[in-house]
Parts: C-alpha cells; structure tokens; sequence
C-alpha cells in the first residue's frame, strides 16, 4: 500500500501483534472444540453439521459472516464512491437472499432432518436418483467453491500485507492464516468454524460500525458529499437510467438466487439446532444488511467529500486511506481502526474456513462415501475429506502464490456455476413432474453457456451471464420436464419424497 | 428422524401462501427504482429522495420477511425448542 502514497498509521507493530492474537484466539477456538466434542470425527453429522446443533446466536453468526466477507468492507465503498447511489442495490440484494431462503429452507430444513442430509448434493441425489445428476452438481458446486477459496487467498495476503504496510509480506500472510484455519477447521469441524465466525461476526460488526462514526466525525456527512457530487458528478445522485436499470434488477436475481444456494450456506440449513432456531437467524439476518451493506455504503459515499477526485486505482485504497486518516485523530480510533482491519482479515478467513469445509464434505460424503467407497466407515469418509481438502489448499496456495495471468478467467467462474444447481435444488422440492434428464441436460447446457460467455467476454444486454445459463437451464429443464415427464411411479416416489 | 408438530398447531409453509408472494413480487417490483423520472436528484436531508424511498421500500421488505418467518412457517419441527 505504501507505493501508492498511503502511510497506514497502524503499520507495523501493532498491527502484527493484533493479527497474531486474532490466529492464536481461532486456534484456541480450534482446540477446545476439539478438547469438547472428542468423539466428533468419528460422525459426519458431527463434524460436517455441528452435530444439527447449532443455536440461534451461532447459526446467525455463521450465517452472516459465511455471507459477509471481508470484500465487503473492503470492496464495496470504493463502488460507493466511484458510482454514487447507484450503488445503493448492495442493500437489496443482501435482502432479496432471505427472500430466496423463503422459497426452499422451510421444506428442505424438514427433509434435512427427515433424510438426515449432509449437503445440498446429497438432496439432488435422494431427489433424483442418478448418479450422473449427482456427480455433475457436486463437479459444479465444487469447482465454484475451489474459485471462491482462491479469491478468500489471495484477498487474505493482500489485507495482511496492506494492514501491516507490507511489513508481513502477502506470502507469509497466506501461510499464515491458512494454516490456522486448517487446523482449526480439521480440530473442530463445523463446530470450530461456526464459533470463530461467531468471534469474527462481532469483531466486523463493531470496526465497521466505529468506521462510520469516525467518518461521519471528521470527514462529514452525506450532505457533504451530496454538495460535491452536485457541483462535479450530478449523475451520482440521480437513479440509474436504462442499462443500470437492468443491472440492478440482474444484481437482485442473481445474488438473490446465487447466494442463498451457496453451498456452504445450504449446509448451515441443516444445521440448526430447530426449525424455530432457523427462523430466527432468517429474521436476524433480514435486518443486518442496514447494519453492513447500508453503513459501507454510507462510508463510500462520506468518501467521496472526504476524498474528492480520486480514480479507480486510487478509490480501491478509499478504505485504507479513511481508517489511517481516522487513526491519527485519537487512541480509541487508533484501536478501533486496528480491530477492523483485524476484522476485515478474520471475515475473510471466515468465509474460506466455511467454503473449505463445504468442499471437503461434498467430496467425502457425496463422491467417496456415494461412488467410491460405500462401505467406508463415518471416520475414514471425513479422514478422506480432509486429505483431498488439503491438497486443494495447498494446490490453490500455489495459485494464490503466483497467479496465472492468462488462465484468470477460469478462475473467475463461481455464481455463473454455483446458479445452475438451483433448478434441481429448489423447483425438484416441489415440482414432482420434474425429471432428472432434463435437469441434467439443464445444468450442464446451462454451465456450459454461462463459462462460455464468460470466457468470450461478453454479456448480453449487460445482464450477467450467469443469468443468461440459468434462464436457458431453467427453459431446458421445464420444457423437457413437460415433454417427457418421468414415470408415474417415479412421479408418486418424488411426492412422497418431498412431502411434509 | 421424523417430528411431530407441537400441540395442534397447523403445518405452514410460506411458499403455500399464494397471497404472501403477490405481496413479494410488489415488493420485489418497488425495489428497482424504474419510477422516478431520470435525472431527479431532489435531496431530502442529504440525500437524493428517490434513495429515500428505495430504503423504505427495503425495510418494509425486511419486516415483512420477518412476519412472514413468524407466523407462517410452522412445517412442525419445535420439539426441541
């Protein structure tokens, strides 16, 4: 950060030893989990669900910081200044997620218990019963979870270098936390990773919250801004025209629907300790995009008076350059400033540490526990899963260490995949009629098409091109449904299935 | 594995409640500011007006998610609350 003119006041010292406590406090974590719970390695209820167990308060806090990451605070004000209100869809569509939540976790929250499913392919499977189906939503799910555990790297490195100015060099940070969080995750499954979630949750929630104060304190208030913005950029105040219309009616539906089948957020579903638990971290969570999404953008916004005319590669330094300057202006800033970053790194862990043990369930559970190995004890299926986990670690780490420059768009491909599984996972809970051909030839037509526009570059109409594959999914895996309907007796099976 | 629901209380499911989704896509409808004419940054407070009404829209969402969660999902699994 140093090379683009910004002294972070909190370099250094302080800023290593605060990163440091935080490593040892998730470990801790890690080791009394597992000094609790010694027999939760030999389940995989256990350790890939928290044994079903998880409370409102923890769920909540899973929830929120598997669906916070740090790219939040970090990333999001610095598209706060550059658009202007435009920006202000970055609050909907946190809500339009809970919305989507609505439309499949009461039922598949029940069939969770019922079926005693482990992860959102294991729904697909007992739903659909082909192996093939299975297999290429859990390739899908997997390859999008790998893509999104690279990015938490590589985010990991470049805030552990910047917090520190460079004084913790991005490799070292990479190794750093990575195998804190192996270790913490392997001591503790699911368990591990939603207490120090619930630790990480509170520590973002309160350095975002002082970010706010300070800004509104010493750089001014929206008004501010408002005056600026009308002297120079009327555009930022006005409501988006034509193309940034659709984008933000694209931006609703994709996360809306994207999101919620995040894998690693399906997993917590099944999870709760009840129903009732379920339902209140929903309630709880409907609420906390005012609390994350709106402060970061009224911080972006407060930016745009504190620091006027910057360009893109300045604005992406907005929230270093607003934290340094608040932490000059006193003691309680200085900390306040040293815990959000602290709490930017641990958001971002958190949301790897919930991706990685996602990812290791679906291979062990729905690959080598379904496919390869039936008879393979609960034991031997986690031990499986936390072997091919660690070798995707250390593969990504790899990448993350030094990134391939012409291979970047594979690298990209996470929503525009993730989106095709939500056909099979949401219509198949209702839709008895629907059947597994279509949706296969749904899922991967539509996969295939959203990568290709992708990796073409384009994007039609300025829609995403995730968007694009799932509305061709969603019309191959209707009409075929219609077309060629699956037996009665595979019609009744799917109705008694999925009824509640 | 299978739980019966406490007392008699009825099973629900949001998605069973036709009314709930009409509701919804109202809501979902209001959220994409398409109307407010172009250019129009009146501000209220410091803040453009249209911004304003986005934010009440989204809130009324968010508490009609959360009466929704409360009362009308109730699919039986209370028995251990």
């Amino acid at each position: 950060m140093n090379d683009s003119g910004v002294e972070l006041a909190f370099a250094g010292a302080s800023g290593i030893t605060v990163l440091v406590a935080y490593g040892l406090l998730m470990l801790g974590v890690g080791v009394i989990t597992w000094l609790a719970n010694r027999g939760l390695h030999q389940s995989v209820d256990e350790y890939y669900l928290g044994g079903r167990g998880l409370g409102v308060m923890v769920l909540f806090f899973t929830f929120f910081a598997t669906q916070y990451s740090g790219n939040t605070v970090v990333g999001y004000p610095p598209q706060a200044y550059r658009v202007g209100y435009a920006y202000l869809v970055s609050i909907p569509f946190f809500i339009t997620i809970i919305l989507a939540y609505l439309v499949f976790a009461p039922r598949l929250y029940t069939l969770g218990r019922r079926l005693s499913l482990v992860t959102p392919v294991d729904w697909i499977h007992h739903r659909f019963q082909s192996r093939a189906l299975t297999t290429v939503a859990a390739i899908l799910m997997l390859y999008a979870l790998a893509n999104y555990l690279l990015e938490q790297f590589v985010a990991i490195g470049q805030g552990v270098s910047g917090l520190t100015g460079g004084t913790i060099p991005y490799q070292v940070g990479v190794v750093f936390f990575i195998v804190i969080m192996v270790v913490y995750s392997w001591l503790g499954g699911m368990r591990s990773v939603a207490y120090t979630d619930t630790m990480q949750g509170i520590a973002l929630l309160f350095g975002v919250i002082m970010l706010l104060v300070g800004s509104l304190m010493y750089f001014g208030t929206p008004g501010d801004a408002a005056a600026i913005m009308a002297a120079n950029t009327p555009e930022k105040l006005a409501p988006p025209d034509g193309p940034g219309l659709l984008r933000w009616l694209s931006l609703l539906l994709l996360v809306g629907v994207g999101a919620a089948v995040y894998p690693h957020a399906v997993q917590r579903i099944f999870s709760a300790r009840s129903e009732a638990t379920l339902k209140r971290s929903f309630i709880r969570m409907a609420y906390m995009p005012f609390a994350t999404a709106g402060v970061v953008f009224v911080v972006g916004i407060i930016g745009i008076a504190a620091f006027p005319g910057l360009d893109t590669a300045g604005s992406e330094q907005l929230v270093g350059r607003m934290a340094s300057a608040l932490a000059n202006q006193s003691a309680i800033f200085y900390w306040a400033m040293v815990l959000l970053f602290g709490g930017v790194i641990a958001a971002i862990v958190s949301t790897a540490d919930s991706v990685l043990l996602t990812f290791c369930s679906i291979v062990s559970h729905d690959l080598y526990g379904r496919f390869v190995n039936r008879d393979a004890a609960q034991s031997r299926q986690i031990m499986v899963g936390k072997l091919v986990g660690l070798v995707a670690v250390v593969v990504l780490v790899i990448i993350a260490w030094y990134p391939p420059a012409t291979l970047y768009q594979i690298f990209v491909l996470k929503f525009e995949l993730l989106i095709q599984v939500a056909p099979a996972l949401m219509i198949g809970l209702y839709w008895t009629r629907m059947s597994r051909r279509a949706t296969l030839a749904g899922m991967v037509i539509g996969a295939i098409f959203a990568s290709a526009l992708t990796l073409a570059g384009l994007r039609p109409l300025g829609l995403f091109n995730g968007l694009w594959g799932f509305l061709l999914n969603l019309a191959i895996c209707v009409g075929g449904s219609l077309l060629l309907p699956p037996s009665m007796a595979e019609q009744n099976r799917a109705r008694e299935l999925t009824h509640v | 594995m299978s739980r019966k629901p406490v007392g008699n209380a009825p099973r629900r499911e949001p998605i069973r409640t036709r009314w709930i989704w009409g509701v919804f896509a109202v809501l979902f409808v209001l959220l994409n500011p398409w109307y407010f004419p172009a250019g129009s940054s009146r501000l209220v407070g410091g803040v453009p007006l249209w911004a304003w009404v986005i934010l009440a829209v989204c809130l009324a969402l968010s508490v009609f998610l959360h009466f929704v969660c409360a009362v009308y999902w109730q699919t039986g699994d209370e028995s251990d609350e």
